[in-house]
């Protein structure tokens, strides 16, 4: 990712990158912990009020109900005339002018023939009215009270009941509370007391709650429907069903539920009234009537404390980082100095400035260490290239040597080739391929007197210096010998015992020579422990010369004999070395007789010496392709032509 | 709507809207000539002609049944049978023989609670059973935390007894002195009506209006709920061109239904009860009528 950026960006950002991860989270679960413990406080708070509200309202609903109920025990206890009951119901009425002036009128109504046994209605009825109290007789075909809420609601739920609110020019709602007689030693429903209640009063108490002044309250019945609220349109128009549906707000609508079900809670609200945002209502149930009260409070202005400590957190958090950031780069920078300083240094020294000076660093951390170790390996660099320079001068000075040797050596060979312009009975070519700077092997040809030709190929075991030390005492040792009154046994045999004497190396010479006469074509051979030379005859097959006379020349003191033959004109006679015939190719394999008798039967067409010696060369060449030449190459091809009339 | 239009005066009429009190009977408003024209049951129309009342239906507005009985499923009630030894709440209207004909019809003995008006005494479980308009208080119970999948509901249309309800009647003898206001008065209510569902924002508009100047309560949610069951109750889908005409089969079969419950022993005359003014061929009429009356319920 960061390839090519540099060790200081590396580590600014994985520190940074580690310290923002590690902050964050801890800023996160600061803030989750600060906003639970918040939410709780306020939740807290927010029952508190919304109980303690609940708690005040109820008051009055509780104290109109006991007086309900008391009224109820006073009809059941006491058969009133019409007169005591007005007297009663007025004078509680009276009585409650100062202390609950929120009760507006008190009733009974009688089940049919209840009252009177003539008659079927019998409701009365007590209201205030123009500061006094007025006391009404109602009911009849024109108000048939007993299908009525207020009236069937206690009768059949037989017990007290709040209806539910209604408007009656104002808000109202009446407790309505069943009364009974016992009748055949059974508890038969006698009548109905109902006392109506003003709410009013409600919206004013409910409408003091402020929570940091943007809450709002507002005050649903038993089922729902909306008594108070700061929106007065919603006042007994809406349920927070329907506000629900019109909102689309699920929530909502299971908030309503649990709200109608008598339970409290805190959640989500969707909207506030007035900011539009979004909110959150906690509800608690009035104990007296079922009724809900619910509280919401916008989310932002309550959590304003929250969100001005996390703004604050997080501005001193972002200043940190860049604090940090700045101190990061700084450390950074000056750990990595010496570090570039060697990069630097050890960059010159890789193009070859081995003098370069190296930082001195006097740390002792990682970077003083890899500083130092740099030193060593400059100080040992410079040693080693010291000694290399010396290694390579003493090494050109054997090179040197050896390729003086080499052209000593090919000196001591015959160098004229085709070596006899002026004889025209044979032709010769000869090839000698070291494997190393000088070589082992050898040839020479030289006349003995005018008809005869002296021909030698030699291989000394070993190669290298020694070896070809060796092959220049033979070479020099059978040019000294040789004349034309030895053969070539007693010649071969003479060489052997010179180099046999004082061999402490016990180094030997695998060795054939020949004596040719140019005119006739007779020759004499000696073969010491060497390959077995072919004559390529004129048209008629090739001939092996098998004939040994002994082991190679330097290993004892022995003599050896010698064979003739006689070559025809044209015939070709082919010497090597065991360098032709052990060749390797890659895979082990020597080249062999069978290949150089496959060469020069190819070779028949156009026996020439050279011709032949060089597709011998070639086809070795080709078959070791790729390896590297293990010994010496000799090849020595001579061609008898006694006539002149065959020109190679 | 049609008033607010200015419908009812381009018919030549000045019509002003009265609101009856709930325990008197629309048509004994009609009777004690306190209107021209009033809004009436099928039921409540044919019950009272039958009774010798000289009124005429000149207009079927409502061409199928609302009603609906409903109970909580947590009561148990689940097959109309269920209701079987329950507390059934109807209302102490003209119409209250149908459910009580539905009750009998299928043998259920239940409990019959008489209601003025309302469903708080169901609310408050005093009863298990309680007869409803579909376009109105089913959606009351909506409104009041009861969840559709908590009520199960006994449509009477699906029990045959459809019957039509909402029309427009007038006294027989205001039909024969005036033919022309009677017409004219039908057409220009229907106009009503369908400008309503062409219009359904500016009708919630006008309605909330109306429920405003008399304190009757007024939400979006329930009144869309009631402007869209209604149209489907007068607009059948198919049936638009019938738009308050009375069909001599559905006049048949409901009169049959109600002498068949012992509601009327008498049917009457189609003819007499029935007067197609919709689709008599006379143009609107000139003639100003003033001082106009009717009486309307607005639910």
């Amino acid at each position: 990712m960061f390839k090519n950026r540099s060790l200081a960006f590396k580590q600014s950002f994985y520190i940074l990158f580690s310290v923002i991860v590690v902050s964050l989270g801890i800023f996160s679960y600061v803030t989750c912990y600060v906003w639970s413990m918040m939410q709780e406080g306020i939740e807290t708070s927010t029952r508190h009020i919304g109980e303690s509200t609940a708690n005040r309202l109820d008051q009055i609903f509780i104290e109109t109900s006991r007086l309900g109920k008391q009224l109820a025990i006073q009809f059941e206890n006491s058969r009133m005339t019409d007169e005591e009951i007005g007297k009663l119901l007025t004078t509680t009425l009276e009585s409650m002018q100062y202390d609950r002036p929120e009760i507006y009128s008190l009733s009974v109504a009688y089940a049919p023939y209840c009252f009177d046994k003539n008659k079927e209605y019998f409701m009365v009825y007590a209201s205030r009215k123009d500061g006094g109290i007025k006391l009404e007789h109602t009911g009849g075909t024109d108000y048939e009270y007993f299908y009525y809420n207020w009236y069937t609601l206690p009768k059949t739920l037989e017990h007290a009941v709040w209806t539910e609110p209604y408007f009656d020019e104002v808000v109202m709602a009446s407790y309505a509370v069943p009364f009974f007689r016992e009748q055949n030693g059974k508890q038969e429903f006698t009548g109905v007391i109902t006392i109506d209640l003003s709410l009013s009063w409600l919206q004013k108490a409910v409408s003091t709650i402020k929570l940091n002044n943007a809450g709002y309250a507002f005050l649903i019945s038993k089922f729902g429907r909306v008594i108070t609220h700061p929106d007065s349109e919603r006042i007994m128009n809406e349920t927070i069903f329907s506000m629900a549906e019109e909102r689309e707000d699920k929530f909502l609508r299971d908030a309503g539920r649990d709200m109608i079900a008598g339970k409290s809670g805190l959640v989500p609200y969707q909207k506030h009234l007035i900011s539009q945002k979004k909110a959150w209502m906690f509800y608690t149930p009035l104990q007296s009537n079922g009724w809900s009260l619910g509280i919401i409070y916008p989310e932002d202005q309550l959590y304003e404390a929250i969100v001005s400590m996390e703004i604050t957190i997080f501005s001193l958090f972002l200043i940190g980082m860049l604090l940090l950031l700045g101190v990061i780069i700084w450390i950074s920078l000056k750990i990595t100095r010496p570090l570039r300083i060697l990069t630097k240094a050890t960059g010159e020294i890789g193009s070859g400035n081995f003098h370069a000076a190296m930082p001195e660093i006097t740390a002792n951390d990682e970077i003083g260490k890899l500083s130092k170790a740099f030193s060593a390996m400059q100080s040992a660099l410079l040693k080693h290239i010291e000694n290399l320079k010396e290694t390579t001068a003493a090494k050109e000075k054997i090179e040197s040597e050896l390729k003086i040797a080499k052209d000593i050596q090919m000196g001591i060979l015959p160098q004229l080739l085709p070596p006899f312009p002026e004889c025209q009975e044979f032709s010769l070519f000869a090839v000698l391929n070291s494997a190393k700077a000088v070589g082992g092997d050898l040839y020479d040809f030289f006349h003995l007197d005018e008809d005869h030709v002296c021909i030698v190929i030699g291989d000394v075991s070993g190669k290298g210096v020694p070896a070809s030390l060796f092959m220049a005492v033979t070479q020099t040792l059978h040019r000294g010998i040789a004349n034309i009154k030895m053969n070539t046994g007693e010649i071969v045999t003479k060489v052997s015992k010179s180099l046999s004497q004082n061999n402490e190396t016990s180094m030997f010479v695998t060795y054939f020579m020949l004596i040719l006469n140019v005119r006739t074509g007779e020759m004499q051979y000696t073969n010491a422990g060497h390959n077995p030379p072919f004559i390529l005859r004129n048209g008629d097959g090739i001939t092996k010369i098998t004939q040994r006379h002994g082991p190679p020349a330097g290993v004892a003191e022995l003599d050896y004999g010698m064979d003739t033959m006689t070559l025809n004109p044209g015939d070709t006679l082919v010497l090597y070395t065991d360098g032709v015939t052990e060749a390797m190719n890659v895979d082990n394999h020597e080249f062999g007789e069978n290949r150089l008798l496959g060469i020069l039967a190819d070779s028949a067409a156009n026996p020439a010496p050279k011709n032949i010696t060089k597709n011998i060369l070639f086809a070795v060449s080709k078959f070791t392709a790729g390896q590297e030449q293990s010994d010496d190459i000799t090849i020595l091809a001579l061609r008898f032509a006694p006539n002149g009339l065959i020109k190679g | 709507m049609a008033q607010e239009l200015g419908i009812y005066n381009k018919y030549g009429l000045d019509v002003v809207f009265q609101h009856k009190p709930p325990q008197r009977k629309l048509i004994s408003v009609l009777m004690d000539k306190n209107a021209d024209f009033v809004t009436d049951f099928l039921s409540s129309g044919i019950k009272m002609r039958s009774s010798g009342m000289k009124i005429v239906n000149i207009g079927q507005i409502s061409q199928r049944s609302a009603l609906v009985f409903v109970a909580l499923k947590s009561s148990g009630i689940k097959r109309l049978e269920d209701i079987n030894g329950n507390k059934v709440g109807i209302w102490m209207v003209d119409f209250q023989e149908i459910p009580k004909a539905l009750l009998e019809k299928h043998k259920i003995k239940a409990e019959i609670i008489p209601v003025v008006s309302g469903i708080e005494l169901f609310l408050h479980r005093g009863i298990d059973v309680i007869a409803v308009m579909w376009y109105n208080e089913y959606h009351e119970l909506l409104s009041s935390g009861i969840n559709e999948d908590e009520i199960t509901t006994f449509f009477f249309k699906d029990y045959n007894l459809d019957i039509p309800e909402d029309g427009i009647y007038c006294l027989q003898e205001t039909y024969e002195k005036n033919p022309e206001m009677c017409r004219n008065f039908a057409r220009a209510s229907i106009e009503g009506w369908q400008a309503a569902f062409r219009n359904k924002k500016r009708a919630l508009e006008i309605i909330h209006k109306y429920c405003r100047e008399n304190h009757i309560p007024y939400n979006n949610a329930h009144q869309s709920w009631m402007l869209n069951r209604m149209e489907e109750l007068i607009m059948i889908p198919g049936e638009e061109h019938i738009l308050g005409f009375l069909s001599p089969k559905v006049y048949l079969d409901t009169a049959k239904k109600l002498k068949f419950t012992g509601v009327i022993k008498t049917i009457p005359d189609y003819n007499e009860f029935y007067k197609d003014v919709l689709n008599s061929n006379t143009s609107p009429g000139k003639d100003k009528k003033t001082g106009g009356k009717e009486e309307n319920v607005q639910k």
